[in-house]
């Protein structure tokens, strides 16, 4: 084949914007299956992410890192649906960032002798909303607060506010063994 | 510094990210503050049962499923005019060949604009390195992928012999003026104008 051929490749329609796309949806893919918590919805919030970058696809090729970008288009589309469902109506009015701070635990020694993944899923079910997403995307996925900021359009000091109430709730959760269905309304009203 | 505080800051002095002037106050509350290391140490197992909950394994062929219809979608107008071919052929041997070029008749797409594909058939007597490649395209034209670039600029070599370049483009309206293919390569140049009103129907 000749070399000119190539050069088709890099004008073809789709083609920058396939190239630019790919290496990022494993990811994007570990980061839907961590926000829906089903490999279905993961799949269709991953097409419909893709849909809506597209037409903006000058832009991503602009981008140095397109990874946080992406990751921001999808977490507006899952919101959206959501919203759309009438069930994160109230999900963010719950996080106010100038609340005072829950009282730190005390206890001099660890609370938590192991960590079992389904006891962390219950647990992560009972935080609002906005909580659970900042403790997955950062602790479970290694996104970075700045990445996150970016992601979600929130400043920095409200995410650490958020990382540290979710990672206190999910300590003393696990640690008591008890999850409060009542919380988990609360947070995916 | 309050335990809250403190907190908070872990990460950050862990990382190394924290400023001398907050760091040295939270390593002495640490060291002091039986509470906190005791937070730190379950922060730990917290993050790594975080980060062990797997995701299922992702399919395969998801990348391939959801780019597929964002293709079938900007291929569908090309498809239309796929029988819609301008092909300009240029014997490349030297760059003293003579250009030639023929358009078949065009179709319009919905919105006003059309979509050819100019396929450049440069023929190389010998394997030629870093050819240098220009596209000027005059106002309303554009390679598809690439909206609002005027100009696109390659390198790449030619295998001795037949090689195509085959470039998608949209004729929008009141496109007019010339598509300028220049190629460079040892300090002698060969230029291709294509009148737009050669492309448009």
């Amino acid at each position: 084949m000749s070399t000119v051929v190539r050069f088709w490749h890099h004008l073809r329609p789709n083609a920058a914007f396939e190239r630019c796309v790919r290496p990022h949806v494993p990811r994007l893919y570990r980061l839907a299956w961590r926000l829906t918590g089903s490999q279905e919805d993961a799949e269709d919030l991953i097409q419909e992410t893709l849909l809506r970058a597209y037409p903006k696809r000058d832009q991503v090729l602009e981008l140095d890192a397109p990874g946080p970008w992406l990751a921001r288009v999808l977490h507006n589309t899952w919101v959206d649906r959501w919203r759309r469902k009438g069930v994160m109506r109230d999900a963010y009015s719950l996080d106010d960032p100038d609340s005072p701070l829950p009282e730190a635990s005390t206890s001099d020694e660890p609370l938590l002798v192991a960590v079992e993944s389904a006891a962390l899923e219950q647990a992560l079910a009972t935080l609002p909303e906005p909580q659970r997403v900042v403790v997955l995307m950062h602790d479970a996925e290694g996104y970075t607060l700045e990445e996150i900021s970016r992601i979600l359009d929130v400043p920095v000091g409200t995410l650490k506010s958020r990382l540290h109430r979710a990672r206190e709730a999910l300590r003393a959760r696990i640690a008591a063994g008890t999850f409060s269905s009542a919380a988990a309304c609360q947070g995916m009203r | 510094m309050d335990c809250n505080t403190v907190r908070q800051h872990i990460d950050a002095l862990r990382g190394h990210r924290l400023p001398a002037d907050i760091m040295g106050p939270v390593e002495d509350h640490l060291r002091h503050c039986r509470a906190c290391r005791a937070f730190e140490t379950d922060l730990g197992l917290l993050r790594h049962g975080l980060a062990t909950m797997t995701p299922p394994t992702m399919p395969a062929d998801l990348a391939e499923r959801s780019l597929r219809p964002l293709r079938r979608r900007h291929h569908m107008p090309t498809a239309l005019a796929a029988s819609v071919m301008l092909t300009v052929a240029v014997l490349a041997g030297l760059f003293l060949g003579i250009p030639r070029q023929a358009a078949d008749p065009g179709v319009a797409g919905p919105d006003g604009w059309q979509t050819r594909t100019i396929q450049l058939a440069l023929d190389a007597p010998e394997p030629m390195d870093a050819v240098r490649f220009r596209l000027e395209l005059p106002e309303s034209v554009e390679v598809q992928g690439h909206p609002g670039r005027r100009t696109l600029e390659w390198t790449d070599n030619l295998a001795a012999g037949p090689n195509r370049l085959s470039i998608p483009i949209v004729l929008m309206d009141g496109a007019n003026g010339e598509l300028l293919a220049r190629l460079e390569h040892g300090g002698r140049i060969r230029e291709l104008r294509v009148p737009t009103s050669s492309l448009a129907r």
